[in-house]
């Protein structure tokens, strides 16, 4: 009986998109978090009866034949761009991207990976770091004598430094972005990767050629939608329930052929 | 009660050795039923499993009955499987806001370039290759009316999918998802992954209509499937009795002729 093993793929399938919904869920105060979905397409087919095949000697062909598919798989699971709420929190060094790009992080290892999650923070040496303490490229030092800071839409840092009246300028935060953004893998910490699908980086300067304005004091939410994601689980939720059906009846036929006749 | 029908074809036949025919078919035509059920019994589990399966079409066994006759008295049906049919019906449109996601409103279907030949799906969850085409989730690209591709740049921020698939970043046009329609549907071939084969000449849909940001959800009706899951496993349940009737039938006869 196939039906069983088509049973299993269809759990299978709900529960990914349980895995899914609730890694959305959990993530729901995340910063910058982009709400993922789990894609399902069809497994391959068993032809009983081709189409199109001769069903005579006269030439006269199958017009429809039968098909019967073996279950379901996940295509994948890709996360949606859209952006996230803003939150202000008055933090001179928590930026939110209005817009595309990621802000560059050098890892530990000396490889780079992209954020949009701009709550960053000034390590013991004055430089800006990650939440993690990981250098934003292009490294911006903030003088330990200096009084304010601004960001501007531009991603310059503009610093007063006491005594002085005139405002210093210690840098531009680089912006980058990617043709296949959904291609970026997810590393956790709020950080992504390059991959073959995402391409290269293009560089940019916030608030020009189509990259995003950096706006200071102020955070970008996740774009999950908690509504969305409890109906989506009741959903998965009841397929797998159907899928169990399933296996269940089939369980029952077979112990139907068992009994001896 | 669709399946029910064959049922009362097979207890009929089941009638026959009783009424004295001599060539017993029952205990075949029975055996051909139960074989039959266990392949729906699978396509309804496959419908149950795609449930949530993006653009899945449901798809029903066609029961046909297979006559014989023997004699002038006899006569005998196999009730049997002669063909599937596949609801092409629309799904619901699920809101995914993502810019390239696509669903296809009406007949039309979205022709692919795969490393197998020309595929057509309704599978509109999009993405962009590294070299800027628009390819499917599997990273094969979409050829439009022409048999072009569909090529954005690096600068294009807001594309935008119009509802005849021309695809269009700001206010440049960057080529045209081509959505086609055929003449057969029944005679398309599935091939997994929510793609479709055909030989049949692709014809461009003028009656569908791209709509942006949605995916089309399955259309399999999860209260029709369990319904048929519960008519099967009975009627499995009803072939295994006229088996065991049979059965007993036999029993008894030779018992009775062999007791003199």
């Amino acid at each position: 009986m196939q039906s069983l093993h088509t049973a299993a793929t269809g759990m299978q399938a709900a529960t990914t998109n349980i895995d899914v919904i609730a890694n959305n869920l959990a993530n729901q105060n995340t910063t910058a978090y982009k709400r993922k979905r789990a894609e399902f397409q069809d497994l391959l087919y068993v032809h009983d009866k081709r189409v199109g095949t001769q069903t005579s000697d006269a030439g006269t062909i199958r017009p429809t034949g039968i098909q019967i598919g073996l279950g379901v798989s996940t295509a994948a699971v890709y996360s949606i761009a859209e952006q996230g709420a803003f939150e202000q929190t008055s933090n001179p060094f928590d930026l939110a991207i209005n817009g595309k790009g990621y802000f560059r992080v050098t890892l530990p290892d000396g490889t780079e990976a992209y954020t949009r999650a701009g709550a960053f923070q000034v390590n013991g040496d004055g430089e800006i770091v990650t939440a993690d303490g990981y250098t934003v490229s292009p490294g911006i030092t903030i003088p330990d004598n200096s009084s304010s800071v601004t960001v501007n839409n531009s991603g310059e840092v503009i610093v007063t430094i006491a005594g002085q009246t005139a405002p210093s300028n210690q840098g531009q935060f680089e912006l980058v972005r990617f043709i296949n953004e959904a291609g970026l893998e997810s590393v956790g910490q709020n950080l992504m990767i390059e991959t073959e699908a995402s391409g290269p980086p293009t560089d940019g300067t916030p608030n020009e050629d189509g990259f995003g304005a950096i706006t200071q004091g102020w955070l970008e939410g996740s774009n999950v939608i908690p509504v969305t994601e409890l109906t989506n689980m009741i959903k998965a939720q009841r397929a797998f329930e159907m899928n169990i059906k399933v296996m269940e009846a089939t369980d029952e036929s077979m112990q139907t052929l068992n009994q001896a006749a | 009660m669709r399946f029910m029908k064959i049922a009362a074809i097979v207890s009929f036949a089941s009638v026959i050795p009783a009424t004295g025919a001599f060539a017993d078919n029952s205990l075949y035509v029975l055996a051909a039923r139960q074989g039959d059920l266990n392949k729906t019994m699978s396509r309804i589990s496959d419908m149950v499993a795609n449930v949530n399966t993006t653009a899945f079409k449901t798809e029903s066994d066609v029961y046909d009955e297979l006559g014989e006759r023997m004699d002038d008295r006899s006569h005998i049906s196999f009730g049997t499987i002669s063909t599937s049919k596949r609801d092409y019906s629309q799904g619901n449109l699920i809101a995914t806001k993502r810019q390239l996601d696509i669903a296809i409103n009406g007949p039309g279907f979205i022709m692919v370039d795969t490393p197998r030949g020309i595929r057509f799906t309704r599978g509109g969850n999009l993405a962009v290759n590294s070299e800027g085409s628009i390819v499917t989730k599997e990273g094969y690209p979409l050829l439009g009316p022409g048999g072009g591709t569909v090529e954005l740049t690096e600068e294009d921020i807001n594309i935008i999918i119009r509802e005849d698939g021309l695809v269009s970043a700001g206010v440049e046009e960057r080529g045209q998802i081509g959505i086609f329609e055929f003449a057969n549907y029944q005679a398309l071939v599935r091939e997994g992954q929510g793609f479709y084969k055909t030989d049949q000449v692709p014809i461009p849909s003028e009656a569908s209509k791209v709509v942006q940001g949605m995916i089309e959800a399955s259309n399999v009706n999860s209260v029709r499937a369990m319904t048929d899951l519960i008519e099967v496993s009975r009627n499995i349940e009803t072939v295994k009795m006229l088996q065991r009737d049979i059965h007993d039938i036999k029993l008894n006869s030779i018992k009775t002729l062999t007791r003199q």
